[in-house]
């Protein structure tokens, strides 16, 4: 069974003069883990909101389960669950107690302690929400995604601020919900967090996708080797991009990096270049290119600035 | 939506007590909208609670060696006269003191000749020294000075008195200085529901986005709000229960007028002033710009709709504006239908202005409702 669960089609919503959206078109497949990568301000918050109903397209049509907002809004909502970036709920309300009001808004719901359980937040149940830490808060969040037993999750950087065990935990509540059949839609910040998890990943920048593929397939087709040093003096730019074997030569904050599909020569090409006193640098390493260079490379920025 | 389907509905439900839980235990905010007003009230009563009704400080200075001096003085010392007037005398010199120094406020001056005088069939002077500087004192006691020499005029020419005055409150029981401020204060504290109580946690909630996760839910616009509404009319509900029993217990304030209508006033006021403040929370675009903007509604609401003062005694002014504030119906209303005040504006007239501000804030509100 290959369903959709999120068809977006040429999706355009302007505000202002700026277009946040232009054209944007993907699908996600059902029990897909489908993640939306791009710096503040490609788009992805706007494709996001007009997929959970809070927006409402200039044109395009979105699709969700197989439904279209306006008429069957109300049914679209009581099958999607959604964590957003709230900076607080009912304060001075309980974890136990805002799971029980969220879980009381749809027709159906999983058993309170089983989401909390689910996020380990159990030994916080009776703790009012303005006294959880930030990484508490974002499972809470995650919790109240989950209440009403979704078919299809959003979760937005769900784990900016979580320490690195409560990530790998939550890493773990993701996978379940793969394996439980649910199609889970994310954006996050961190590389190697949507290369991990990631059934397929969109890059968006402009309000346009740029990019859109499996993680392995995108850093397949896009990078090949990443060559990183400390330049001492001003780089010879032309001439590096130039070498023999590099796709894309980048220059930033004081450090080089050379995309090269031929390291052994590039490399000789590097050092020759070193041997005639044309370049000096320091702290080089040959690396794997990760989702982070895909990034870098099809938007000319680091997803965090 | 009936109001059983309203009572039935578990998300309604779900999020009242939600409304009610967030608030009980947010102790500024109960203070603010539930004590501060009923706290408000004590303190007026505390305040006003003495000076209810006039005593006449009197002083008299009795010249006459006489016994009609004398009778006066005795006449003025019966029971009767005792719940007006308080007596003083002494020699001119001395009242003339306790003029100056405010013990007495007017002083009567009985002449040495005046039992020789009125043996004599001749009329005799009395002198009234009073202070213009003091209107009220001066005002009523000389009102009450007059009144009661031509009593007396009567009674020593032996004339039968022809008209009778019998006097007969229209109250039960007479209207105080508490019984005035405690419909005006509940009156006040239903505004403050509709500011504090609601446009500021309005714009809070919008600010931290409660409003728009509320969005990505089957929930309804319109559950979502008769929820937050209809635990605000049962605060409303609260703070008249409050009043009463503060007011009863503290400073024997009585119902009086109908509990029916009484009750009706308050929840109208509720709603009135909580539409005011979704209103207002639609106009604000940050929680600093809602705190502007109730304090531009309260200040001239608290003081120009007679609801802490009377309205005569607003320079003149001022009165029109009275008539443009909503509060000042709604005080209206709940003095006459608490404490059985005497109308300023007929009862249907009332709850005709407040239907109609109804109305019109509900419509803004509509118009300018956010969610983000």
């Amino acid at each position: 069974m290959n369903q959709i669960a999120v068809e977006v089609q040429d999706l355009h919503k302007r505000y202002g003069g700026t277009l946040a959206a232009n054209g944007v078109t993907f699908n996600v497949t059902s029990g897909e883990i489908f993640g939306l990568l791009g710096p503040n301000g490609a788009g992805k918050t706007t494709t996001v909101e007009c997929i959970l109903g809070l927006r409402q397209p200039d044109t395009g049509r979105i699709t969700v389960l197989g439904m279209e907002y306006g008429t069957q809004s109300r049914q679209i909502k009581a099958r999607i669950g959604a964590q957003l970036q709230t900076t607080g709920l009912y304060p001075r309300l309980s974890v136990r107690e805002l799971v029980d009001v969220f879980a009381r808004l749809f027709p159906r719901a999983r058993p309170a302690d089983e989401v909390i359980e689910l996020v380990g937040l159990q030994e916080k149940a009776k703790t009012p929400s303005k006294n959880l830490s930030g990484g508490q808060h974002q499972r809470l969040a995650v919790a109240l995604a989950l209440v009403n037993d979704p078919d299809l999750v959003f979760l937005d950087e769900p784990t900016t601020g979580l320490d690195p065990q409560a990530r790998r935990g939550l890493w773990d509540v993701i996978r379940e919900l793969k394996d439980a059949g649910k199609s889970v839609l994310f954006t996050t910040h961190y590389m190697e967090e949507a290369e991990q998890l990631c059934d397929r990943v969109a890059v968006m920048d402009h309000g346009c996708i740029i990019a859109m593929d499996t993680p392995e397939a995108l850093i397949h087709q896009h990078l090949e080797t990443a060559i990183e040093f400390v330049p001492l003096s001003e780089p010879p730019r032309e001439q590096l991009a130039t070498l023999p074997g590099v796709t894309q030569a980048l220059f930033e904050n004081g450090r080089s990096t050379l995309y090269s599909t031929d390291v052994p020569r590039t490399m000789a090409g590097l050092f020759d270049l070193a041997t005639a006193g044309v370049l000096t640098f320091t702290d080089m390493t040959v690396r794997q290119a990760t989702l982070e260079d895909v990034f870098l490379k099809l938007t000319g920025r680091r997803i965090r600035s | 939506m009936n109001i059983k389907e309203i009572m039935s509905d578990v998300s309604i439900r779900a999020l009242y007590m939600a409304n009610a839980r967030e608030f009980l235990r947010d102790r500024l905010t109960v203070f603010i909208v539930l004590l501060l007003p009923v706290a408000f009230a004590a303190f007026f009563g505390v305040m006003f609670g003495g000076s209810d009704g006039f005593t006449l400080q009197l002083g008299v200075v009795n010249e006459d060696t006489g016994p009609a001096g004398n009778q006066l003085l005795a006449d003025l010392q019966t029971p009767e006269m005792k719940k007006m007037l308080n007596l003083h005398t002494g020699t001119q010199a001395e009242m003339l003191e306790a003029l100056t120094k405010e013990k007495v406020g007017v002083v009567l001056v009985l002449p040495a000749s005046m039992s020789t005088s009125l043996a004599a069939g001749k009329p005799a002077t009395v002198e009234v020294l009073y202070d213009p500087a003091r209107p009220t004192s001066v005002g009523v006691g000389l009102g009450l000075v007059r009144t009661l020499l031509s009593e007396y005029n009567l009674v020593l020419s032996g004339s039968p008195r022809l008209l009778l005055v019998e006097e007969k409150s229209v109250q039960t029981r007479p209207l105080r200085n508490i019984d005035f401020h405690v419909p005006g204060l509940l009156g006040i504290s239903m505004v403050w529901l509709g500011l504090f109580g609601t446009a500021q946690p309005l714009v809070q909630q919008r600010e931290s986005q409660v409003l728009r996760r509320l969005r990505v839910t089957p929930l309804t616009t319109m559950r979502l709000l008769v929820a937050q509404v209809a635990w605000r009319v049962t605060i409303g509900l609260l703070q008249a229960a409050l009043f009463l029993l503060v007011g009863h217990l503290g400073f024997g304030v009585r119902m009086a007028g109908n509990w029916f209508l009484f009750v009706g006033a308050v929840v109208m006021g509720a709603l009135v002033f909580v539409s005011l403040g979704y209103f207002l929370a639609g106009l604000a675009s940050s929680s600093e710009g809602v705190a502007g903007v109730v304090q531009l509604v309260n200040f001239p609401m608290m003081f120009l709709s007679g609801s802490l003062f009377a309205l005569e005694s607003l320079p003149a002014v001022f009165k029109p504006l009275a008539a443009l504030m909503p509060l000042t119906y709604l005080s209206d209303a709940l003095r006459q239908t608490m404490v059985g005040a005497p109308p300023l504006y007929p009862l249907w007239l009332d709850f005709a202005v407040l239907g109609g501000c109804l109305v019109v804030f509900l419509a803004l509100a509509v118009k300018f409702w956010r969610w983000e």
